[in-house]
């Protein structure tokens, strides 16, 4: 086994030098401020020096937060609804995409829902701030709908739609970008199976059922994986879009750590909970590839 | 085989984290190091050493408004102060730079700090105690109101000199909006009534369904204080006989104040938008292009820099006034205005040049350096000679303004009149008071601010929302009760 592989990079070795650059590259500015963020996640931190260590005390402060607690909940609910509310949203304008027959039309369509996710979220969070707020265009067609003697309604500060806008312009923003990776595959599905669907007379909702669904559905289990690994990490939208009417029931863990690691210097506490959404990434993403079987579309 | 690595793996993650621990341990404190301790005993009334060398500073807003500017201001540092000064200036999120450069061990002599930053940094042992180089200082102690250092004194130290003067938020109101309601603003009555009174003339008075006669910012408890002041509660966090935090707009006290909010709101003479609206809007609304709202809190410079902007956009004081009052009166007659917090230079622990350092402080204590930081840099903000200044036209847009709009030289004498209005404003100083500094600002702005809302929103009793406020102050280390 052993002699096996060394005379495999012997054999090629040309090609593991040339690995070296990327290999000191992930080494150097990925894995060595990992290992090193985990160390602090031991200590103590002054920012000058002096560390100590504190064994488990700053997890075990984290664990028993109520807020970290919070911001956990949070981020699950808003990631993971900004997750699924974007990959259907995505999936039909794909398929609406392929379905438009004008050229101009599929276009200018995908263009415009591709659009949002060029635009940092300083830009769609104002623009959602402002068509939400009490002159907003949301509050002006209530108004128009509505008598003369219509009170503004601030969505902005009403937890009850806190979480469901927050979902919602996630998913706005990105589900261009979802509809264009499901594009590229249908993109690649042989027309002939479409023509020999309709000549046995399918109609098309039969073929979006039969054909283009499962064709993509290996996509679809790539995308949800990587998309996955994300719905804890959002931090721009949160930070631009909240304020403190409704900072209880969006407040996630990336914004938190900011608050704390960053504002308030806590580098200890602040790398102790950046580890925990680390393993709760790495925890949850090994589950859902289980679940899809995910290392079966390269087996 | 896979076992054997995996176990393999775990010891050498015990080892690394072993040894990481042990290197924590020995690590010296460059506190330590740089022997603060022994310096604050030794170093009453001893004169400050002379100072030389280069001074490296990292900088927020104080400088040049872009890298031009940024050159020519660290010369005319260097010449005012006859040293080497090298700044630095990040051009955005400057609180996570300055972590991430000190965490990184780049050494600097001064680093510009706000209250919050000032009292974390305390509690990191990241600052150089200068309290005695500060006695040691005549020109740090004749030329700054000693008022001003008892506001940054911590424990009995001092660890920072000043960037600028902070003046004051005042009551802001549209003198024109007022005289069309018929209203003289220096006759409004000072109580809760009284301006009510004020806001549904206003109201009443404008034909914009948008327009609402009063703002403020809920989102961020932006200044609350002059019409708190109707209970003669102070802003922000304050102790107690027993030596307890506690937070006054929390308190049972403040329930008639959060009611009249409310009041203002359900009638319709509150912005609405002032539970989302940053500080930043709340200013464009009051702007003469807007005039959206009537009556805000701002701060003493934005009473000016309203008036300057309409005159510079050609609009004349009939059509567009700023005006200011001190707000509500106290229930001892008098009033309660907030003052900014700090704007200060620390001296890092690990600064190389802390003599350096204190010149530069020194500098900007005096009349030259105060029109450094204001005006700016001679011959490119402004030219002339005493008594005859002229801005140029590059001196002009930065509005007096390269830092510190006002200087902290007690008898700082402005090379040019403030804007109108400003003059006026200034005049309510004598009431206005610095808040407690406290490391949990943000916590403390964001409780307030939400519990505040359900109160107005009347989601929650103001009784409830009082006890919920206190309650998680409290919980989230903010207060002691």
């Amino acid at each position: 086994m052993k002699g096996q592989l060394k005379r495999k990079i012997i054999r090629y070795k040309g090609i593991y030098i040339l690995l070296i650059p990327v290999l000191v590259y992930f080494l150097v500015f990925s894995y060595y401020p990992l290992v090193l963020g985990i160390f602090k996640s031991f200590q103590k931190v002054k920012l000058l020096g002096g560390s100590q260590f504190v064994g488990f005390s700053n997890y075990k402060e984290i664990l028993l937060d109520a807020q970290y607690q919070q911001a956990f909940w949070n981020s699950l609910i808003v990631g993971g609804g900004t997750f699924i509310l974007q990959f259907f949203w995505g999936i039909l304008i794909a398929v609406l995409l392929n379905e438009t027959r004008n050229k101009v039309s599929r276009s200018l369509f995908q263009t415009v829902t591709y659009i949002p996710n060029l635009l940092s979220w300083s830009v769609v969070g104002g623009l959602w701030i402002t068509i939400l707020s009490p002159n907003g265009m949301v509050n002006g067609i209530l108004k128009l709908l509505n008598n003369s003697n219509f009170s503004p309604i601030v969505f902005m500060s009403e937890e009850v739609y806190a979480r469901t806008i927050m979902i919602f312009t996630g998913a706005w923003k990105g589900a261009g970008y979802f509809a264009a990776l499901f594009m590229a595959a249908i993109v690649g599905i042989d027309t002939s199976l479409y023509e020999s669907a309709r000549i046995d007379g399918a109609s098309r909702i039969k073929q979006i059922r039969y054909i283009t669904l499962p064709v993509i559905t290996p996509t679809m289990k790539v995308v949800t994986v990587l998309s996955v690994m994300g719905i804890l990490r959002n931090f721009d939208q949160i930070f631009i879009m909240s304020n403190a009417a409704i900072s209880d029931k969006i407040k996630n863990l990336l914004v938190l750590i900011y608050e704390q690691g960053i504002i308030q210097f806590n580098v200890g506490t602040a790398t102790a909970a950046a580890t925990i959404v680390l393993l709760a990434t790495f925890i949850i993403s090994t589950v859902v590839k289980k679940i899809l079987k995910y290392d079966e579309i390269y087996s | 085989m896979k076992k054997r690595n995996l176990a393999v793996g775990a010891c050498l993650m015990a080892m690394s984290l072993a040894l990481g621990a042990c290197g924590g341990k020995d690590s010296p404190d460059p506190a330590a190091e740089s022997g603060t301790a022994a310096e604050s005993k030794e170093g009453d009334k001893t004169e400050t050493p002379k100072a030389e060398g280069t001074v490296k500073i990292l900088a927020s807003v104080t400088g040049g408004k872009d890298e031009e500017e940024m050159k020519l201001f660290q010369e005319a540092l260097s010449k005012g102060t006859g040293l080497d000064i090298v700044m630095e200036k990040p051009a955005s999120d400057y609180t996570q730079v300055m972590m991430q450069k000190l965490s990184g061990g780049e050494k600097y002599d001064l680093i510009y700090l706000n209250a919050s930053d000032y009292d974390n940094l305390i509690a990191q042992d990241a600052l150089l105690d200068i309290t005695d180089r500060i006695k040691a200082s005549k020109i740090l102690t004749d030329n700054i109101d000693p008022k001003e250092w008892e506001d940054i004194t911590i424990d009995g130290k001092i660890y920072a000199g000043f960037n600028k003067k902070e003046v004051h938020r005042v009551v802001a109101l549209n003198n024109t909006m007022l005289k069309a309601a018929g209203i003289d603003y220096k006759s409004i009555e000072p109580t809760m009534d009284g301006y009510y009174d004020v806001f549904r003339k206003l109201k009443e008075n404008s034909s914009d369904s948008d327009f609402y006669p009063f703002n403020t910012i809920l989102s961020e408890t932006w200044d609350l204080q002059p019409w708190m002041a109707a209970e003669g509660l102070k802003n922000g966090v304050v102790l107690d006989d027993a030596g307890k935090k506690y937070a006054p707009y929390a308190e049972e006290e403040a329930g008639p104040v959060w009611e009249w909010f409310k009041k203002l709101y359900d009638d319709g003479l509150m912005d609405p938008a002032a539970f989302v609206d940053k500080t930043k809007d709340m200013r464009n609304k009051m702007g003469a292009s807007s005039k959206k709202n009537a009556v805000t809190a701002d701060w003493v410079a934005w009473v000016g820099l309203h008036n300057a902007n309409a005159a510079a956009g050609g609009i004349s004081t009939d059509e567009y006034e700023i005006v200011s009052l001190p707000g509500l009166k106290t229930p001892e007659g008098s009033y309660m205005l907030a003052k900014g917090a700090a704007s200060l230079f620390g001296v890092p622990a690990n600064a190389e040049n802390p003599d350096g350092a204190i010149k530069v402080l020194e500098y900007f204590a005096s009349q030259e350096g105060g029109n450094l930081l204001s005006t700016g840099i001679e011959g490119h903000d402004y030219t002339g000679s005493e008594g005859n200044y002229e801005y140029t036209e590059i001196g002009a847009s930065h509005a007096g303004d390269h830092g510190a709009p006002f200087p902290i030289y007690k008898d700082y004498q402005p090379l040019f009149p403030h804007a109108a209005g400003v003059d006026e404003a200034l005049s309510y100083g004598d009431y206005a008071a610095i808040d407690m500094i406290i490391p949990n600002e943000g916590d403390y702005k964001e409780i307030i601010g939400k519990w505040g809302i359900k109160m107005i929103k009347g989601e929650v009793s103001t009784e409830d929302g009082l006890s919920g406020m206190r309650q998680e102050l409290v919980d989230r280390k903010v207060t002691d009760r």
